[in-house]
């Protein structure tokens, strides 16, 4: 829809997470969901985080909105900056007006999320009353106007229907029609399209795209599908095992991924512009457990090139391979052999296989 | 080519196969007050060898398609032949049936007894045809190390596995009585994205090696145009349209197949935002099944319908090669810019 080539990158990021570390206290140990995870987004910009279940990404959408439940959760370290303010220093009161207001969130499943025993238009009622000036009755209009916005049909008759009565795709888009409507700057959308048709997918990223495009809002796109990501976002992140492996603007991302993991997952996926039969390259192994992530580097036991001393006993660092396009990855092989050595070697073992 | 296969004799063959719940009111007299037509009339052939993707959203009938071949429910109407033998009225405890037919199920958390080790859940249905346990249970050793698995797994218990492990345990399982041909009803999508490939591969390497034949359900168009020789599209209970992988998913012709090729994201930038372009956004849900649409039932989605797709029913027919087609005018093109969720709700209101 919007061409986003032209965007001016340099500008002061409206969101700055810092080195976050939020950890669960459980019976079976400390799970490390989120350990050191820094990005910044900047203002009307769409930042996709992508990653596998368990990588992390949720839990790191809930840590900005302070949602992490507590216990067994803590934000153990680091820093949420918005707009320079701190949320981690916020009290609950600041945090009430902020998340909503200026921050907002869509979840997986619209069912769970929205109220069952009130009716749509009442709950975005609700959301307008809480943040905005004014009366019941404009608040209910402003529900009626957001329903319109997000494509309900007759939205002044559908805002008396409870959630059940609306069907997967619709309770998305209520879901992201309370979300915008008091106008955020950031909304945060939380695997919007996982439980839905392609067809429905399709119109309902088409209402994220818009919408938050009208009212300039920044939006963190959060998914396991790379599709999605490639049409959508300008920057992404790719995390893994509660880390970030790999970021970038998103052609450098995808035509020049330099993180094994992330090469492993863009080469294992069926396409549907492959011709049939292509073998898949698989990722071997499985995403690790949290409880006992891997010493090293954390994907090192599924790593095809994880040959170096450092890989199975020093964790990497995120570092920049391509400052213009503000292109990080976490992997020693890049900085102390060099990617295109790493690249060869991976097109020789396929021309041999 | 296709005059070849044709002469091969289908190794299963669906003739109009119906399923109809009732939808019933009041506790006592449950008096009928309507139809939910699942399966509306289906028909398709699998050859043998053959990888046949069965494709479309959720509620479309694809899963209960696949459930009235197995006689996992009965079907309203028609005809289910297999192997050249009819095999609508058999009983659905028949044992060649269940030897020569199996199944690996969507969720491979619900699909295994979890008190049951691998061993006992993999040997289970070579017991139940009359191998003798202990030889059921040394060939489970062999059939989990065919499919990936380590031979001290058959110890376990399923919740020792991951999901993609338990799915391996579930295609295991299925193997061992040497069927001939295997209902697949989503065997990736519970799992993640890096563990798909796998099972995905897996699958392929056991066809080639035991000669299967698969019937692929999924709702992901990238698996099934992956995996699959031959495709069938279905709406709303019916095959809208059915042909080979490339005739289907390359040179569509039913506008519902347009429709959803357009809607897959592809994981390349330049290319997903040029194919956004030119997206064709289907307006509105896909109607009930207990109300479809009179006529074309995709006619209240598509943009082109005419007083003709009201009130006829089109139906599937044979655009050569034997892609078929259900649509009053096949090949008819989406107009540019065609619907905006957005913009059409503006227009309606």
């Amino acid at each position: 829809m919007t061409d986003r080539t032209d965007k001016p990158t340099s500008s002061e990021p409206l969101l700055s997470v810092r080195d976050l570390r939020t950890y669960f206290h459980t019976d079976a140990g400390v799970v490390k969901a989120v350990d050191g995870v820094s990005f910044d987004v900047g203002p009307g910009e769409v930042f996709g985080i992508v990653g596998e279940s368990g990588s992390g990404k949720s839990i790191t959408a809930m840590s900005i909105l302070g949602l992490i439940p507590r216990p067994p959760g803590k934000i153990e370290s680091g820093q949420i900056l918005w707009k320079g303010q701190d949320l981690l220093a916020c009290t609950e009161g600041q945090m009430r007006r902020i998340r909503g207001g200026e921050i907002s969130m869509t979840f997986q499943d619209p069912l769970s999320a929205l109220n069952p025993v009130y009716t749509v238009g009442y709950q975005i009622q609700e959301m307008v009353l809480v943040h905005q000036e004014g009366s019941r009755r404009s608040a209910w209009n402003r529900a009626v106007e957001m329903l319109g916005q997000v494509g309900i049909p007759r939205p002044a008759e559908r805002a008396l229907d409870y959630p059940h009565q609306f069907s997967g795709g619709m309770r998305q888009r209520a879901m992201i029609a309370m979300a915008l409507s008091c106008t955020p700057q950031l909304i945060i959308c939380d695997e919007p399209t996982t439980a839905l048709d392609v067809t429905i997918q399709a119109q309902v990223l088409e209402v994220i795209e818009k919408t938050a495009a009208d009212l300039g809002a920044a939006v963190i796109l959060i998914t396991h599908d790379l599709g999605v990501v490639a049409g959508m976002t300008d920057r992404v992140a790719v995390m893994y095992g509660g880390q970030i492996v790999e970021q970038g603007e998103v052609d450098e991302l995808f035509y020049r991924p330099r993180m094994p993991y992330t090469w492993g997952l863009l080469g294992s996926i069926p396409r549907l512009d492959r011709p049939a039969h292509e073998r898949l390259k698989p990722i071997v192994g499985a995403p690790p457990s949290m409880l006992r992530p891997p010493a090293g580097c954390r994907f090192h036991p599924r790593c095809a090139f994880a040959c170096l001393e450092a890989c199975t006993s020093v964790g990497p660092e995120l570092m920049a391979v391509n400052a213009d396009a503000g292109h990080l990855a976490r992997c020693h092989r890049i900085v102390e052999v060099g990617w295109e050595r790493v690249f060869l070697e991976q097109q020789e073992e396929r021309l041999q296989s | 080519m296709s005059a070849e296969l044709a002469a091969v004799a289908p190794l299963l063959e669906v003739r109009n196969l119906t399923k109809h719940f009732p939808i019933t009111k009041g506790a006592l007299l449950r008096r009928r007050v309507g139809t939910v037509k699942a399966v509306d009339g289906v028909s398709y052939t699998v050859r043998p060898g053959e990888t046949f993707g069965l494709v479309g959203e959720s509620g479309c009938g694809k899963s209960t398609t696949a459930r009235l071949v197995l006689k996992l429910m009965a079907s309203t109407a028609g005809q289910v032949i297999f192997d050249g033998v009819d095999i609508t009225h058999i009983k659905p405890n028949n044992k060649a049936l269940r030897r020569d037919l199996q199944i690996v199920f969507q969720d491979p958390y619900a699909s295994l007894d979890p008190r049951m080790t691998v061993r006992q859940i993999v040997a289970e249905p070579m017991i139940v045809q009359g191998t003798a346990p202990k030889d059921a249970y040394g060939q489970v050793d062999d059939l989990l190390v065919r499919c990936g698995l380590a031979r001290e797994h058959a110890a376990r218990y399923p919740h020792e596995f991951s999901g993609g492990q338990r799915q391996r345990v579930g295609v295991a399982r299925a193997l061992g009585t040497r069927p001939k041909l295997i209902f697949l009803d989503e065997p990736v999508s519970a799992l993640d994205v890096s563990i798909q490939a796998q099972v995905m591969n897996l699958l392929e390497d056991l066809q080639d090696e035991f000669g299967l034949t698969y019937v692929f359900i999924a709702h992901d168009l990238s698996v099934v145009s992956h995996i699959s020789d031959r495709i069938a599209v279905m709406y709303l209970g019916k095959i809208v349209e059915t042909g080979s992988r490339s005739e289907v998913f390359e040179r569509p012709e039913h506008p519902y197949t347009k429709a959803l090729l357009s809607a897959v994201p592809v994981p390349d930038p330049r290319l997903e935002r040029a194919r956004k372009k030119t997206r064709i956004v289907l307006r509105g849900d896909v109607p009930s099944p207990a109300d479809p649409p009179s006529g074309c039932r995709f006619r209240t989605r598509c943009a082109m319908a005419t007083d003709l797709c009201a009130s006829d029913e089109p139906l599937l027919t044979d655009q050569g090669g034997g892609h078929l087609v259900a649509c009053h005018y096949p090949g008819i093109e989406w107009p540019a810019a065609s619907s905006s969720p957005l913009e059409s709700t503006s227009a309606v209101a």
